[in-house]
């Protein structure tokens, strides 16, 4: 071969060589696995009539928030949204919300769980399981499964210890002092203190097939996940996409669906272009702006009330966050109503507690009192000793999930507080910087620049308050972030911690709450509501006043 | 020539260590907790503190890293517990996403921008060679994040016909696949067809000045087989230009990745910097930098077939 022929050769490859590849890796695609079920539907939001309200079957397509699809362990990760699309579709717990319905505040109720009991001294419950419940693997529920997952999240020599399962618990088991089965059906757990907050704990320990985690080990177990739940996992890529399929004999009653496939999806505008295209039926949290435009095209836009707030959490340490009157002048600065009508087009509720109007912990005596009113709000700034204001720093994440629209909002807050002599430096952050921030504290040398930061925190279960309780202050334990303390507030939440009746319970918090209020640790913003959307062709689907979801009766019309 | 390569390959090395180094103190240095998104919302200090040892986080940066370096002699990338998968397991399935991107995107930015470039230099100075000028200095200038958006506004949302996100679809299969190639394929090559259309214009341009080519024509060849001799010599630029585009592509693009949800390692290394993933990040990043030296090594290899001066004086 001459060197003419050689060059020609070479530079045809060199041109080819994309070409062909492009096509090889074309075909290497078709190998990965093509599911067999009927398409997503839900393209042209047709106006369908009031179809049978008892249909079934259909694929669901949901569009997460998440950059990932959550791993399918006990519990997954990507946070809150890990529980609620994967954590509680293939799992269940001893106790569970009642989020199947949307007019009351889910709270602890059956789950794997039948019934409990308190003995008198308070310290030992007493759980009655359900009879009959299987794992997707075949294999039983019962009492020794439960005490091996309890083993798996905090004894440290147990075989199947997982460190990365038990810190992600860590909050939920932090009270649970022994257990032990009573027979197959019973399972005795104490406290370590009178704790009437376990039930909502609970929640939050999922339970696991023994026989697969045994059988796959630490390291495998996720990708071989066996919970008791209403779904099942089919497919499962890292990255790319999960496919759960009903569990037949499921002990709620099979769901309606086919297929519910979750994609993960951390762009807002490509979530809107995926659920107009047709390629999701179920959207989260699209662009508010988008709303009117979905309207008209014949979405379902959701909305409802639920425990979920965005706070900005105040730096108590230094001035002039250590000055309550200063903290409670810029509750009156802040216009909550231009933010949620024109800013975020009703995607959001004016807060003005930590708990939305009408929550048993909302105190009806302090009520709305921090309705906006930037000239009360200067006045109080003059009588806290600041007649010209101060100059802030604030930090607030630059996204995460459940976290709604910071910068746009964070702007419209620093704007208000101009008007009222307050100068307000955006600082902003990642939401893993913010999440250190808030487990360190503001205390910290590092923090101290800080003098205020935006979070949004769950409120919905009584131990989500003791954000507000001086044991919470770090490093002695987590998370008071403001480093707020109240002896009232203390007194009142130990003395809440150890009382079982609910209504007295939640008359106690219903105080410290009123408390917290007046004290203003934190900036009262807005109340998230949930924003979803959803193809016309989705049907059944209620959204409950919390962050999760009931997918039992859902069904997709073709 | 294996010496050449060998000693290229060597001298590498010390570059990959540096790389390596640099990522483990700067996501070190970064504010922020790589435990932070793993523990309960209420997790306290102690609670951390278990893990981190569990982990072998606790222990000082220097035998950090040197246990990682151990480890990545024998193979091991380990484990992420971000992700709660091997790294290479990740990192593997990440790159062959980005690859199958970064080709189409190199296939077309390269066709497209060779074809534009000759074109714009065989018609210096005329209309349609200024209009290859402005679609090039587009090409370089729109955010791929816009394009992005803008395909799919355009491309799925109103005609619906083109997915808007994924690698596959519900129905799978390879014209699926493709349809969901394009765009991302699309608004990820803009740049590489502004920079390799500019280039071959550039380098047409220069060549055709040569005095060869007068002395080619002067011969009596026609137009086609004198431009076949113009290519080769203006060949070293643009092959040098290609070769760093591709190098560049390789290395994903977090923005379009993201947009279009397309599992990728730009947004592999993104996800795992905001979790403060530093075995994933360390391995990407390595992956990106090993890539970018063979590409440019296989350049140069091509550069010496195609121009044998640079054979004799290498």
């Amino acid at each position: 071969m001459n060197r003419r022929t050689l060059l020609q050769f070479t530079v045809q490859g060199a041109i080819l060589a994309p070409a062909a590849s492009l096509l090889m890796a074309a075909c290497s695609s078709v190998a990965s696995p093509a599911p067999t079920a009927a398409p997503a539907t839900g393209a042209s939001p047709a106006a369908s009539p009031a179809a049978a309200l008892n249909g079934t079957g259909g694929t669901l397509v949901i569009g997460m928030t998440a950059g990932n699809i959550p791993y399918p362990n006990t519990p997954p990760n990507e946070g809150a949204e890990g529980s609620r699309f994967v954590g509680y579709n293939i799992y269940d717990a001893l106790t569970r919300l009642n989020v199947e319905q949307g007019n009351t505040t889910p709270v602890p109720s059956p789950g794997l769980a039948e019934s409990w009991k308190t003995a008198s001294d308070n310290l030992t419950w007493t759980f009655q399981l359900r009879k009959g419940v299987k794992f997707h693997d075949g294999t039983d529920f019962n009492a020794d499964a439960v005490v091996f997952q309890l083993n798996r999240l905090t004894k440290k020599d147990f075989a199947f210890f997982d460190p990365l399962q038990a810190a992600a618990t860590a909050s939920f088991t932090m009270m649970i002092d022994t257990y032990q089965a009573v027979d197959p059906q019973s399972i005795q757990i104490k406290t370590k203190s009178p704790y009437s907050f376990l039930l909502w704990d609970l929640l939050l320990v999922m339970i696991p097939s023994p026989t697969a985690v045994q059988k796959y080990g630490t390291k495998d177990y996720v990708n071989h996940p066996i919970g008791t739940g209403p779904f099942f996992v089919t497919k499962y890529v890292d990255g790319q996409i999960m496919e759960l399929a009903p569990n037949p004999t499921y002990w709620r009653g099979k769901a309606k669906l086919d297929k519910m496939i979750l994609r993960p999806m951390p762009d807002p505008a490509s979530r809107l272009a995926a659920l107009q295209s047709g390629d999701i039926n179920w959207a989260e949290v699209p662009p508010p702006d988008s709303l009117a435009q979905l309207k008209t095209q014949g979405y379902n836009i959701l909305l409802k009330t639920y425990p979920h707030s965005i706070v900005l959490d105040y730096n108590l340490s230094k001035p002039p966050f250590n000055n309550v009157k200063a903290r409670v002048a810029l509750q009156y600065a802040i216009d909550r109503n231009r933010m949620c009508n024109d800013l975020l087009d009703k995607a959001c509720s004016p807060a003005y507690q930590w708990m939305y109007t009408g929550h048993p912990w909302y105190d009806p005596t302090v009520g709305d009192k921090y309705q906006y009113n930037p000239a009360k709000a200067k006045q109080l700034l003059t009588e806290a000793g600041y007649p010209n204001g101060f100059k802030i720093n604030v930090a607030y994440p630059t996204g995460g999930s459940g976290n709604m629209w910071p910068g746009p909002m964070m702007e419209l807050v620093q704007s208000n507080f101009k008007d009222v002599g307050v100068t307000m430096t955006m600082a902003p952050l990642e939401w893993n910087d913010i999440l250190t921030i808030y487990r360190a504290g503001f205390a910290t040398p590092e923090n101290q620049k800080y003098d205020a930061m935006y979070f949004s925190p769950n409120t919905s279960t009584p131990p989500s308050l003791l954000g507000f309780a001086t044991s919470r202050i770090q490093p002695n334990g987590c998370c008071n972030v403001t480093g707020y303390s109240n002896p009232k507030v203390d007194a009142l939440f130990q003395k809440a911690e150890s009382e079982f009746d609910t209504k007295k319970q939640d008359a106690l918090l219903q105080q410290a709450m009123g408390l917290v209020t007046d004290d203003s640790p934190v900036a009262f913003v807005v109340h998230d509501l949930n924003l979803r959307v959803l193809s016309p062709k989705v049907n059944g689907f209620i959204q409950p006043m919390s962050w999760y979801c009931d997918f039992l009766n859902v069904w997709v019309s073709k | 020539m294996l010496a050449v390569i060998g000693k290229r390959l060597a001298m590498a090395v010390p570059s990959l260590f540096g790389v390596s180094i640099v990522i483990f103190l700067l996501l070190n240095v970064l504010p922020g907790d790589p435990l932070a998104g793993l523990l309960a919302p209420d997790a306290t200090p102690a609670d951390r503190a278990a893990l981190a040892k569990q982990l072998g986080l606790d222990a000082p940066l220097p035998v950090q890293y040197v246990t990682w370096l151990t480890k990545l002699a024998h193979g091991d990338l380990g484990q992420s517990f971000s992700r709660q998968r091997p790294v290479a397991e990740l990192v593997g399935t990440a790159f062959t996403n980005t690859l199958v991107l970064a080709l189409a995107a190199a296939a077309l930015g390269l066709t497209i921008g060779m074809t534009l470039g000759i074109i714009a230099a065989l018609r210096t100075g005329s209309p349609v060679d200024q209009l290859i000028s402005i679609l090039s200095m587009m090409g370089l200038s729109v955010p791929s994040y816009w394009l992005a958006v803008l395909l799919i506004i355009i491309f799925s949302a109103t005609l619906r016909w083109l997915p808007s996100a994924g690698m596959h679809g519900i129905n799978g299969g390879t014209i699926d696949f493709l349809k969901h190639l394009i765009m991302p394929a699309i608004a990820t090559s803009a740049v590489t067809v502004g920079m390799v259309a500019k280039t071959t214009r550039a380098s047409l341009i220069e060549t055709f000045g040569h005095d060869f080519v007068l002395t080619l024509r002067a011969k009596g060849l026609s137009g086609w087989r004198v431009l076949e001799h113009v290519v080769k010599n203006a060949a070293p630029p643009i092959m040098t230009m290609a070769g760093l585009q591709v190098g560049y592509l390789l290395g994903g693009s977090v923005l379009v990745e993201t947009i279009f949800s397309w599992p990728g390692l730009g947004q592999l290394i993104f996800q795992s910097i905001q979790s403060r993933d530093l075995r994933v990040t360390q391995a990407a990043v390595l992956v990106i930098a090993v890539t970018f030296v063979l590409t440019n090594l296989a350049v140069d290899i091509l550069q010496t077939l195609v121009n044998p001066r640079l054979r004799r004086a290498g």
